[in-house]
C-alpha cells in the first residue's frame, strides 16, 4: 500500500505513529508512577497507624512508670523517715555504749554512772527495736508490683 | 515476446488504491493523533494524581517522624524514671543492711557487757574491766564504724528519694 501513497501521507503516518507511541509510553509511565505513589500513600498510612500505636503504648508505659514512681515515693518516704529516726536513736545508743565501755574499762569504775549508761543504752535499744518493728510493718505493707513493674 | 505500444490518446488511469490508501492513511493519522491526545490527557491526570499522592506520602512520613521522635522522648523519660524508681528500694535496702549491721554490733557489745557484768558480780573486777577494755573497745570501734556507714546509706537513700520526687 505504501508504494501507492504519496510522500506527505507517509510522513504524516510516521509522525502520527511516533506521537502515538510517545504518548502511550508517557501514559504508561505516568500510570506506573501514580500506582507507585499510591502504594507509598498506603504504606505511609499503615506505618503511621503502627507508629501511633507504638507511641500510645510508650505513653501508657510512661503513665504506668509515673504511677509506680508515685507509689514508691509514697511508700518509701515514711520508711526513710523512720529509718532516719532509727539511725538517730542508734547514734545516741552508740554514744551511750561508748560511755558505758569507757566507764566500765576503768580500773576503778564508777558503778552508778556505768549502770546509768547501760540503762540509757538499754532504753535506746528498746526505742530502736520498736522503730524496727514499725519499719518492718511498713515494708511488708508496700505493694510489690509498683517497684520494677512494666518495661 | 510482444511489445505492447502505449496509447497516448488514453490518459493513464491513477492506480485504484491511491485515493483509498490516502484516505486510510489520513484516518489512521487522525486516529493515532486522537489516541495520542487521549493518552497524554490520561498520562497528565495520572502524573497529577502521582504528585498529589507523593505530597500525601511525604506528609504521612513527616507525621510518622514526629511520632517516632515523641516515642523516643517518652521512652527516654520512662527509662530514666524507672531507673530512679528502682534506685529507691535498692538504696533503702542498703540502708536496712547497714542498720542491721549496727544492730549486730550492738548485740555483740551487749554480750561483752553481760560477760563483764558476770565477772564483776563474781568479784573479778579486773576481768570485767579487761573485757570492756579489749572486746568492749573492739565492738565499740565496730559500732562507730558501722554507724558512719548508716549515716552514709541514709544520705544516699534520701538522695534517691529526693531525685525520684523531683523527676515525677
Amino acid at each position: 500500500m505504501t508504494g501507492t501513497l504519496r510522500r506527505p501521507h507517509v510522513i504524516a503516518l510516521v509522525v502520527a505513529g511516533v506521537l502515538f507511541v510517545a504518548a502511550a509510553v508517557f501514559m504508561l509511565a505516568s500510570i506506573s508512577d501514580r500506582d507507585s505513589a499510591h502504594d507509598d500513600v498506603v504504606q505511609g498510612r499503615q506505618q503511621l497507624a503502627a507508629q501511633k500505636l507504638a507511641t500510645q503504648d510508650a505513653q501508657d508505659q510512661l503513665v504506668a512508670a509515673r504511677s509506680a514512681a508515685a507509689a514508691t515515693t509514697s511508700a518509701f518516704t515514711q520508711v526513710v523517715a523512720l529509718e532516719r529516726q532509727l539511725a538517730d536513736t542508734m547514734s545516741r545508743g552508740v554514744d551511750a555504749d561508748r560511755v558505758a565501755q569507757s566507764l566500765g574499762a576503768s580500773p576503778n569504775p564508777d558503778v552508778g554512772s556505768y549502770n546509768a549508761a547501760i540503762n540509757q543504752a538499754n532504753a535506746l535499744a528498746n526505742q530502736y527495736n520498736a522503730t524496727i518493728d514499725q519499719i518492718r510493718r511498713l515494708i511488708q505493707a508496700i505493694p510489690k508490683h509498683p517497684v520494677g513493674a512494666g518495661g | 515476446m510482444t511489445i505492447t505500444e502505449a496509447r497516448p490518446d488514453e490518459p493513464a488511469a491513477p492506480p485504484p488504491t491511491n485515493s483509498h490508501g490516502a484516505l486510510v492513511a489520513v484516518i489512521a493519522v487522525v486516529v493515532m493523533l486522537v489516541a495520542a491526545l487521549v493518552f497524554v490527557v490520561i498520562g497528565a491526570g495520572a502524573r497529577s494524581d502521582a504528585s498529589s499522592d507523593r505530597d500525601r506520602a511525604d506528609a504521612l512520613a513527616a507525621r510518622r517522624a514526629t511520632l517516632v521522635h515523641q516515642q523516643a522522648r517518652v521512652d527516654r523519660q520512662r527509662v530514666a524514671l524507672r531507673k530512679l524508681t528502682d534506685a529507691v528500694p535498692s538504696k533503702v535496702g542498703a540502708l536496712e543492711a547497714a542498720l542491721t549491721d549496727v544492730v549486730a554490733a550492738q548485740n555483740r557489745f551487749i554480750e561483752v557487757v553481760n560477760r563483764a557484768s558476770s565477772l564483776y558480780a563474781n568479784g573479778d573486777h579486773a576481768g570485767a574491766a579487761s573485757a570492756l577494755q579489749g572486746d568492749g573497745a573492739t565492738t565499740i570501734g565496730q559500732l562507730s564504724e558501722r554507724n558512719q556507714k548508716v549515716q552514709q546509706a541514709l544520705q544516699q537513700a534520701q538522695a534517691a528519694l529526693d531525685a525520684l520526687k523531683a523527676a515525677k
